[in-house]
């Protein structure tokens, strides 16, 4: 399955030396079993608090029924709703014995179209039907599956992520298009104390956050563009493990903020973070502030492009693919600039299977590698620090390239990658000095 | 290659081509395929979603656009009760000061009131009645009730630190004993359009005209001889509408000129008949001035 992921076009991404599929970050079948079981759990608990209020449920009268309940005429309506409430209970409590997924997200899915058929469709359960989804297909038992597992776990955590980041998406599409008419948009001052305003007359609730903050609305602004930056970059945080608690814990804290300042609940969102985000099976116990500084998206790489500008500079190994014209001519670009203190590897030698070891055979190598002090930086980070070791103006590129953030130099080259072997093709090579091939190593 | 030879050879290769999808996508690769097949499913159900459904999505392909625009200025439905079961309010109260007779959370009711309102204005479906019962059944639990159906226009920021309504239109009054949309017409709006000058006497416009099913609704505002007019007359095919349909009275526009933040009548008319579009021309609304004087709005 390894090669299989090697050469797929998204989940490749994770098959790096410290990516989501890594030997070091691999989690067992187990574990994986248990974060499920756990999250059915909760789930268990949740539906066993509204089993006890099923008579307010059963009172009410259906008005618009969605889709996945079209069936309900033929029953009598009380009857329906006991039968989902409490064979959600029990197919949940079955799932946390036997892990039989499918049927815990087959009838919750119709409880759910339940609670929505009363004239508005409420996204409450909607964070929580994409564990309920995507653990379906979660393998169990056999742990020759744990990277099956893994690739399906990842897939779930990606559904929410991508959540996230669509919501994150309106938010800009939208600011830019009112900050383009000249009204309030999300990049304004009043962004968030609009919104609470027309909440709360709208609802004719308030709370003391809320109140303050539309008095305050610079504070508000500041939290508002944070969230924006929090949802928009969701996405990207599924191939960085580090990172995948501290955005969980993020986004946990942006709902908090929403209700205690607008009074707009979003509890089982919560539960869907805990289980695929802030108890993340790929993350690690390790806790380092500076990695996650270094790995935020968009500013993490500016943020380390300095710090490695400012560091003391140790010896470099730079790993190239040996068959690509594109980083045979960097490395001619490179020599030219007078780099030092770095040596010239290609990726699979030597040297790159002394430092990733086993991983060496199967991590994706369609890309550079700059290893420095036991990290190892990839694609657009790794060529921003060669050019930093360059000694002539061409330390310049390395400069530009620090205040450009790797996420969208990355999206560039990885538009360009799959052309790069046709469209360039180098048919000379220079014939480096005698000092310059002391610099190409095994 | 022409298309006809393609369909030729995906009829001919059929059985090999879903073939090659199980074996390819489902079966080898279904793991690895799984979530960018579900990601493009997804997106193609949720943005297609509000305009296939009449919910505005399907459920539950969201499209999570909640809280993306910044309200800058909102228009607002609001419902203000008279009268529910034996309690009768002297001054209308707004249903959310009330929100103890309310059986659902308010911002469902807030919801179910926008759905509301859009249907019986807009007409965007012929859900009106409804909606409608659904407030009283559902929201206000059946009890006998009347109330009246405004819409509040307003900054959010400056009405919540000044608790001044810009505009509060009046939409008219509804009980739960007929729905009396169409017969009650005494709706009048104060619209803040752009002032528009047509004449030395007349400033107004017709803002919208849309007709539904059986009805159609004509929404404007009008200033004469910069007072607001005494009446507001509908017109269709050389006749006047009789006045019990859709006019707007003197009475009503006296409620307007009571409030003296407001310059302008605006209108929301009801011409109880369908209307098709090539004859909206026949359509003609006049402001009437103090001296009983006669001035065509749409000229």
């Amino acid at each position: 399955m390894r090669k299989q992921i090697k050469n797929h076009f998204f989940w490749k991404y994770g098959l790096t030396h410290d990516g989501i599929f890594s030997d070091n970050r691999l989690p067992n079948l187990k574990s994986l079993l248990i974060i499920i079981r756990l999250f059915y759990g909760v789930l268990f608990y949740v539906m066993f608090r509204e089993a006890q209020e099923i008579d307010s449920l059963v009172s009410k009268t259906i008005s618009e029924p969605l889709w996945p309940i079209i069936w309900i005429d033929s029953f009598e309506f009380a009857h329906v709703v006991y039968f989902l409430v409490y064979g959600t209970v029990l197919c949940l409590s079955l799932a946390m014995i036997f892990t039989e997924n499918w049927k815990v997200f087959i009838i919750f899915f119709q409880y759910a179209a339940i609670i929505n058929s009363f004239g508005k469709i409420s996204h409450i359960y909607h964070h929580l039907l994409i564990p309920l989804f995507g653990f379906i297909f979660v393998p169990s038992g056999d742990s020759k599956n744990k990277l099956r597992a893994s690739v399906f776990f990842a897939s779930t955590t990606l559904f929410l992520l991508f959540a996230y980041t669509i919501s994150g998406w309106w938010k800009l599409k939208t600011g830019i298009k009112q900050a383009m008419i000249g009204e309030d948009s999300i990049f304004s001052i009043n962004s968030l104390s609009n919104h609470m305003a027309r909440v709360f007359i709208e609802t004719n609730e308030s709370s003391v956050i809320g109140e303050w903050l539309i008095y305050n609305p610079i504070y508000g602004s500041i939290l508002m563009l944070l969230a924006l930056y929090i949802e928009l970059c969701a996405i990207f945080i599924l191939f960085r493990p580090d990172l995948h608690r501290f955005w969980g814990l993020s986004i946990a804290f942006m709902h908090l903020g929403i209700m205690t300042t607008m009074k707009i609940n979003f509890p089982h969102s919560i539960i869907a973070l805990s289980v695929l985000l802030i108890a993340s099976p790929f993350a690690q116990d390790k806790f380092s502030l500076k990695n996650i500084i270094f790995q935020l998206p968009l500013f993490g790489s500016i943020i380390s492009g300095i710090a490695f500008l400012n560091s003391k500079k140790k010896p470099s190994i730079l790993f190239y693919d040996g068959d690509c014209g594109v980083c045979d001519g960097l490395i001619q670009i490179l020599l030219k600039g007078k780099i030092s203190g770095i040596s010239f590897s290609p990726l699979g030698g030597k040297s790159y299977s002394d430092i990733y070891s086993e991983q060496a055979s199967y991590i994706e190598i369609d890309t550079v590698l700059f290893f420095s002090q036991g990290r190892t930086y990839m694609r657009t980070q790794a060529l921003t620090r060669a050019f930093l070791l360059c000694n002539n103006w061409y330390k310049l590129i390395g400069l530009v390239m620090i205040i450009i953030p790797s996420d969208i130099m990355d999206f560039g080259y990885w538009l360009f990658a799959p052309f790069r072997k046709k469209l360039i093709k180098f048919n000379y090579c220079s014939l480096p000095s005698e000092k310059q091939r002391k610099m190409f190593i095994a | 290659m022409t298309l006809n030879r393609w369909a030729f050879r995906i009829k001919r290769n059929r059985k090999n081509i879903i073939e090659y999808i199980k074996v390819k996508f489902l079966k080898s690769k279904f793991a690895l395929n799984f979530a960018p097949i579900v990601i493009l499913v997804y997106l193609l159900l949720a943005l297609t979603g509000p305009k296939l459904s009449k919910f505005g999505e399907i459920f539950p392909f969201f499209k999570w656009s909640l809280y993306t625009k910044t309200p800058n200025y909102v228009e607002h439905p609001e419902i203000k009760l008279n009268r529910i079961g034996g309690k009768i309010y002297n001054k209308s109260e707004r249903l959310f000061s009330n929100k103890e007779i309310l059986k659902i959370p308010t911002i469902n009711v807030s919801l179910m009131i926008s759905r509301w309102y859009n249907s019986l204005v807009y007409g965007r479906d012929t859900m009106c009645f409804e909606y409608q019962n659904q407030i009283l059944k559902t929201a206000l639990g059946g009890v006998n009730t009347e109330y009246e159906l405004w819409l509040e226009k307003f900054k959010p920021l400056e009405k919540y630190k000044s608790e001044i309504s810009i505009n509060n239109i009046y939409l008219g009054t509804y009980n739960d004993m007929e729905l009396s949309w169409v017969k009650s017409n005494n709706f009048h709006l104060d619209s803040s359009s752009v002032n528009y000058k047509k004449d030395d006497k007349l400033v107004g416009n017709i803002d919208f005209i849309k007709s539904h099913s059986n009805y159609c609704v004509v929404i404007g505002w009008a200033e004469v001889e910069d007072q607001l007019p005494n009446e507001i007359l509908f017109e269709f095919d050389g006749v006047f509408v009789s006045k019990t349909t859709c006019n707007i009275t003197r009475d009503d526009i006296s409620k307007q000129k009571n409030n003296k933040q407001l310059t302008e009548a605006g209108f929301i008319g009801f011409i109880p008949q369908y209307i098709p579009i090539e004859e909206y021309f026949k359509i003609n609304v006049y402001a009437v001035n103090d001296s009983d004087e006669l001035f065509l709005i749409n000229k």
